[in-house]
């Protein structure tokens, strides 16, 4: 049953602002921390329209309840949105009250901030819309009154508070896709009580479509869920080969169906893929796989696993511990995990019949034995070589690790065979002090110790090692040090900015945030200030000593994120997926290595989004993004991008963007059949039927 | 016989759990056991195999390794002689097939040995253990009409009382008493096999451990002559009807339905029904008309003699019609049985009693003084068959509606009765230790008896010179005969115009019998299909080309949703074995043979008490031997099959080892 749609009193005349994108973005040049991109800000203008449009049902439109905005990342949903919901509290006629759900504080700043961002260009741009940082309310807010806007976890709604309002803005609406989750349940059970909604995420649907279904009822889309479902059965048919049916003939099948459930959903659904944007795309660059070679898992890595699963199932046979724990995805992409579990095998053996210690330490006798064959794990050896080359070339990488004990191997062997850089032929010491003390002189005491601890950083080693290279790169060696940081761009890329001019960002970047302001505040506390690192692990350190410089020293990686996008620092970070969403790591860095992947295809292109985004490195630089999942041939690794590259396809498929996973090694015959049939469809304009869901211009 | 189930391979199907196992079995027959249908029917029911015969080699390396497992506790006890003009099935193609191997383990044993005698009775025993706890076990008896041919199931109707008795820890001599005959026809049947007769007595022993259903009389014959006074104490053949004597006086009324009825005459038929507490007046004999589908063939005979006797003693005949038009929709026997049936009744059943105290035999005896015995002068009873009959109260009796013979019809009969044949050999036996045969028969006359040898791939006349004299009209051939002779599988014996054809028991060491002696496979192909079987046997899957289950887990997934845990349904979304590797699921299968050998292993452990417990130990033990090396073959096929992956099967072995090991400490 739908619910009513109670008009809004909105004017579209509030709206004219977004009929000329060009001045916004001329207001917005005059403020070089929030330069915006034309062609980007006319595409969310067009969006922002079209939302409002369809909630308001101005053109003869009724009202629609809802919105479901499903950009690729990195297109600006957040700025979309904003502007949105500026429109809605700042219309002097409706005086509408809006909610925004973040998943979390750190999401919940950044929309705080790119509210407050549109203030002073909507003051200008849009003079109708009654628009002031004051309207702009926390948690605390317990009444929220017209014309607000107030931004809140989505823990708000969790905890059964009252959504009521105009309209709530759900960001990163795919955390409530779970049907039995606390969150989609209270965002249903008060959708009565909420006038509009708009539902931001770039994944809609993972592996279940069920969850795009669910989302798209929480819009009040209806009628759509049978198309939705029988593309999904088409789907399906490419698990298994039908020898029976040609690739053509379930190529047809699905692309039909993929269009019926596309032509069902898009008066709900908006959404942009970047390869949509022609124009844009360049800001964003290119994708190219990044091939990592990782040889196949040797007979005695297979033995390794295969006695640990055994040895470890036969341990927690009595204990309540579910026996599918024992081939734990980390043995086939580390062996740290395994040699703490080896550890343990026998510590506990209340349960344990004598033959089961008996067995059980046969099989660790092996295990002992097999390890000393392979001290490093393979995988691991593969891919810190890749990196080794990458640093060498002067790039930055990210790697992403789904577990702390992997991420914590890989950081501690990539420190171990990174050279150390040396600023061999750089001027001393004190002129560097010099340098950079008066580039950051003493105007605020307020600052003074963030910004002796900054230059001290400036001048630590392996950060003068860093920034001579690019003098000597540029051929500025002979040119006094400050006027070489002044003239210089990092990195060697003339198009970059200057040492200079990054080094300022990044530690006003550094002062905004509180937690960096905190590590400034005490020495020692910048990554890679001791001289030693080039990698940097934001992940579980363990209990090895000599390996603690590598890591992230405390739980706040905002300095070490905000460091590494920034021309300075490690060369290359290790992290887990705590950093996958809301991180930007794009300035400097084109190179992405998936080196263990989550399930969820959200996680890929959610970590994907991190580097890829507008005037990233690659834009600068006119590279590609590369990206690489290397996989440990014959273990389960290699089953998880193999599935992950289906789930990605799926994702893909029906709303178009992600990207194609390329697996260069030949797969079962029911993989190739796939592909076959995937191909087959894409020619036959399955590729480009994502657009049918981009924005359109309400008046056209 | 209302049984809603029953078809032509009903009574095939044991009565015990279906987990459990057999460990020894008694089965008497009248023809000499089919190797095909026992091969491709019998055993497979009892053997709890679920593997096609047409499935050929590993149909046939399955039976071997199941039946070598039970070498020597299958014991098939038939008859030598025959009765011209009894349905009996041809022999001789039976001994033509695919089988003939078969007899290697089991044990077959003819009556006659000391005098003649016909085996006609059909008892089945068999001894099952519930091999997860060996103390558990359960004594299963068929009485029938049905022997152990294909036709005896596919083209005949039968008749049979079967029961499954929990067998108790201890045996008791008073248990053994309520047995009533069954014990001292065992006893007897024993004896009359000659050397092997200790094997019939272990069933016995069985008898001492299981309660005798209340209110079941046996009912048996033994070849012999029975003075009044042995039948006091044994009361065989009609004799043993006095027990279902009314104790008020009152006549029984008998009816018989049997498919073939022997020669009478008044006085013998008058004694008959004496014994059985009636007067010819009171029984009835139902029968077929000249016309009935029965009577062609002459499948079922009643002589022109003896249908005079019954009506000058006032024996009413009541008609069993064909099956017609109503019995398209009314089932007559049992549901199966309507029109159509091509089946014609093999079975034979008495209804005893008065008023409600009716009972009926099931029973092996055609109405015949052959089965029943004849009486003499000096009031003994000769009897010429082993018969055995059980009496149960509270049967249906699916004849109470037919009616008398109408006058129009004439009753199915045969001119004179056919003659017995005296048979010339009445018993027989060879057997081979690997390095002599030994033959042996009874024969009227041994000088114009000789032999010859049907081996696996010759045959060897052996010179009447060789016959040695034994006692009691026996001679015996005991020559050298080594494997280098090949396997020898049938001897055929010739005496005069009767020519007896018979198996060969293979009495050779456990270890001397090699699997090269199947010739229907090779020992390659032997070893492969053995180890798979093996495997499979303790929860592998090798033997089937199907893959490993892919979809989604319906239950993970409905779980996983339930606890709200998206991760989890990700994780199962694809099905629970999508990240599964073709080393890791192959090494769990292997490693789950291990845990299955190791938890039967444990199980046999438990406290031993009752029969043939350490039977199963045993069996288990010699499997985890087997398995062991079966893994060392398997890991070599791996191998062959994808590089690398023989470390599953190596990593198993190696863990078996170390079980086996403690499990010999």
């Amino acid at each position: 049953m739908s619910l009513p749609i109670p008009p809004l009193k909105l004017s579209a005349h509030d709206w004219r602002f977004l009929a000329d994108p060009e001045k916004y973005v001329q207001v917005s040049e005059k403020d070089h921390a929030h330069k915006l991109f034309f062609a980007s800000t006319r595409r969310q203008f067009l969006t922002v329209k079209d939302i409002l449009t369809r909630l308001n049902g101005s053109n003869g439109e009724g009202p629609m309840r809802g919105v479901l905005l499903a950009d690729d990342v990195g297109l600006g949903k957040t700025s979309v949105a904003a502007l949105v919901a500026w429109a809605f509290a700042g219309s002097r006629t409706a005086a509408c009250r809006v909610r925004i759900l973040a998943p979390n504080d750190t999401m919940v700043r950044r929309w705080k901030d790119e509210l407050s961002r549109h203030v002073c260009l909507l003051g200008k741009c849009a003079k109708s819309l009654k628009v002031d940082n004051k309207q702009v309310k926390d948690a605390k807010t317990r009444r929220l009154n017209a014309s607000s806007i107030q931004v809140v976890k989505h823990s708000y709604a969790s905890a059964g508070k009252s959504l009521e309002c105009d309209l709530l803005i759900v960001d990163e609406a795919h955390r409530a896709k779970g049907e039995n989750s606390a969150f989609y349940q209270a965002l249903q059970s008060q959708l009565g009580q909420v006038k509009r909604i708009l539902i931001l995420t770039a994944t809609p649907f993972s592996i279940q479509i069920d969850e795009l279904t669910r989302l798209l009822e929480l819009v009040g889309a209806h009628g759509i869920q049978d198309d939705i479902r029988r593309f999904n059965s088409s789907l399906k048919e490419l698990d298994h080969k039908h020898s029976s049916k040609s690739p053509d003939v379930v190529a047809r099948q699905l692309t039909q169906a993929a269009i019926r459930a596309v032509e069902g959903m898009k008066k709900w659904l908006i959404r942009f893929g970047i390869d949509d944007l022609p124009r844009e795309r360049k800001a964003f660059g290119e994708i190219e796989a990044l091939d990592i070679p990782v040889p196949s898992a040797s007979p005695t890595d297979i033995e390794l696993i295969l006695r640990m699963d055994r040895a470890l199932r036969i341990a927690k046979k009595g204990s309540p511990d579910s026996p599918g724990a024992t081939n734990d995805p980390r043995f086939h992409v580390g062996w740290r995990h395994l040699d703490a579990e080896r550890a343990n095998l026998l510590a506990d053996r209340s349960g344990m019949s004598v033959m089961d210690v008996r067995v059980i330490e046969h099989h660790r006798d092996a295990i002992d034995a097999l390890r000393c064959k392979s001290p490093v794990h393979p995988k691991i050896s593969a891919v810190s070589k890749a990196v080794l080359q990458l640093v060498e070339q002067g790039e930055k990488v990210v790697i992403f690790c789904r577990h702390h004990l992997t991420a914590q191997e890989l950081t501690a062997h990539i420190g171990r065979i990174l050279p150390i850089s040396s600023a061999k032929g750089a001027p001393p010491l004190p002129e560097w002090q010099e340098a950079w003390s008066s580039l950051f002189p003493d105007t605020s005491p307020a600052h003074f110790v963030q910004r002796k601890t900054f230059v001290k950083w400036l001048c630590s080693k392996s950060l003068r090692a860093q920034v001579w290279s690019w003098i000597v790169q540029a051929g500025r060696h002979q040119t006094p040090l400050i006027d070489a940081l002044k003239s210089t761009s990092v990195r060697g890329i003339p198009k970059a900015a200057k040492i200079d001019e990054a080094a300022q960002e990044l530690f006003a970047t550094l002062m905004a945030s509180g937690s960096s302001k905190r590590v400034l505040g005490e020495p020692g506390g910048m990554p890679g200030e001791d001289g030693t690192v080039n990698v940097v692990g934001i992940c579980e350190h363990g209990n090895h000593e000599e390996e603690r410089k590598y890591f992230s020293r405390n739980a706040q990686p905002d300095t070490i994120i905000s460091t590494f996008n920034s021309p300075f620092g490690p060369q290359v970070l290790v992290a887990t997926d705590m950093l996958s969403e809301g991180i930007d790591l794009h300035r400097y860095c084109r190179h992405l290595i998936h080196y263990e992947l989550d399930p969820s295809p959200i996680r890929t292109i959610q970590r994907n989004g991190r580097i890829r985004r507008v005037g990233g490195w690659a834009s600068v630089v006119g590279l590609p993004v590369m990206y690489a999942y290397p996989a440990f041939r014959g273990t389960r690794d290699e089953r998880v991008v193999r599935i992950m590259k289906n789930r990605v396809d799926s994702f893909g498929l029906l709303l178009g963007g992600g990207h194609n996973i390329e697996i260069t090694d030949t797969q079962a015959d029911d993989e190739v059949w796939r592909d076959q049939v995937l191909a087959i469809a894409k020619l036959r304009g399955l590729s480009k039927l994502g657009k049918a869901l981009n924005a359109r211009d309400p008046r056209r | 016989m209302t049984n809603d189930s029953f078809g032509w391979d009903s009574l095939l199907r044991p009565l015990a759990p279906s987990h459990f196992t057999l460990a020894s079995g008694l089965f008497t027959t009248y023809d000499q056991a089919d190797e095909r249908f026992l091969a491709e029917e019998f055993l497979p029911s009892l053997l709890r195999m679920d593997r096609d015969p047409s499935e050929f080699q590993y149909f046939t390396v399955d039976l071997e390794r199941r039946l070598r497992q039970l070498r020597d506790q299958l014991v098939i006890v038939s008859s030598t002689a025959r009765e011209i003009g009894n349905n009996s099935d041809s022999q001789g193609d039976h001994l033509q097939s695919n089988y003939a191997w078969i007899w290697r383990y089991l044990r077959a044993l003819r009556v006659g040995h000391d005098r003649h005698g016909v085996q006609h009775a059909k008892l089945w025993m068999m001894h099952w253990i519930d091999p997860r706890e060996p103390s558990s076990q359960m004594l299963e008896i068929v009485v029938s009409s049905s022997n152990l041919t294909r036709s005896s199931f596919a083209e005949q109707l039968q008749g049979a009382w079967r029961v499954c008795l929990p067998m108790w820890p201890k045996s008791s001599k008073e248990r053994l008493r309520n047995w009533g005959l069954l014990p001292a026809f065992l006893e007897a049947l024993g004896k009359s096999t000659g050397v092997d007769g200790q094997k019939i007595k272990d069933f016995v022993t069985l008898l001492g451990y299981a309660e005798c259903p209340a209110e079941i009389t046996f009912v048996a014959s033994v070849p012999g002559k029975h003075s009044p006074a042995n039948l006091r104490l044994t009361p065989w053949g009609v004799a043993g009807l006095n027990a279902l004597r009314s104790r008020s006086g009152t006549l029984n009324r008998i009816s018989v339905f049997s498919p073939f009825v022997g020669e009478w005459d008044q006085s013998n038929l008058s004694r008959w029904c004496e014994s059985a507490g009636s007067t010819p007046k009171k029984l009835d004999l139902i029968w077929i008309d000249a016309e009935h589908s029965w009577a062609k063939n002459q499948r079922w005979i009643l002589p022109r003699s003896t249908l005079d006797c019954l009506r000058l003693s006032k024996v009413q005949l009541i008609h069993l019609p064909e099956l017609d038009q109503m019995h398209r929709t009314v089932a007559r026997f049992h549901e199966q049985h309507r029109q159509g049936d091509f089946r014609w009744s093999h079975a034979k059943l008495y209804r005893i009693g008065t008023g409600r105290h009716q009972r009926v035999l099931v029973s092996s005896a055609n109405f015949s003084t052959s089965a029943w015995g004849h009486f003499g002068k000096d009031g003994s009873l000769v009897i010429q068959n082993f018969e055995l009959g059980v009496c149960v109260h509270g049967v249906q009796w699916a004849f109470e509606k037919l009616k008398d013979f109408p006058g129009d019809l004439h009753p199915a009969i045969v001119d004179g009765y056919p003659d017995r044949v005296q048979a010339k050999i009445s018993w027989v036996d060879a057997r081979w230790d690997g390095t002599r045969l030994r033959i042996e028969c009874r024969c009227d006359h041994p000088e114009n008896v000789n032999a010859t040898v049907l081996a696996s791939s010759k045959s060897r006349d052996l010179p009447s010179k060789l016959w040695v004299e034994s006692v009691n009209r026996r001679i015996a051939i005991d020559i050298s005969w080594t494997k280098n002779d090949s396997v020898p599988q049938i001897v055929v014996l010739n005496c005069e115009d009767v020519q007896i054809r018979f198996q060969v028991m293979d009495m050779r060491p456990e270890d001397q019998m090699a699997s090269a002696d199947l010739e229907e496979v090779n020992a390659r192909d032997y070893e492969e299909i053995s180890d798979a079987l093996l495997l499979e046997q303790y929860g592998g899957a090798v033997v089937e080309d199907d893959p490993l289950p892919t979809q989604s887990d319906p239950e993970l997934t409905q779980k996983a949703r339930d606890d709200g845990d998206d991760l989890k349904l990700q994780e199962v979304a694809l099905g629970r074995d999508s990240y599964e590797i073709g080393c890791m699921s192959l090494a769990r299968l292997y490693l789950g043979i291990v845990d299955k050998w190791s938890s039967t292993w444990t199980r046999c452990q438990q406290p031993k008490v009752g029969l043939s417990t350490g039977l199963i130990a045993s069996r288990v033990r010699n499997d985890g031997k087997l398995l062991v090396d079966a893994f060392g073959r398997q890991a070599e096929r791996d191998e062959k099959n994808e590089a690398g992956s023989m470390v599953c099967a190596l990593i198993a072995q190696s863990e078996l080892r170390i079980r086996l090991d403690g499990a010999n400490e």
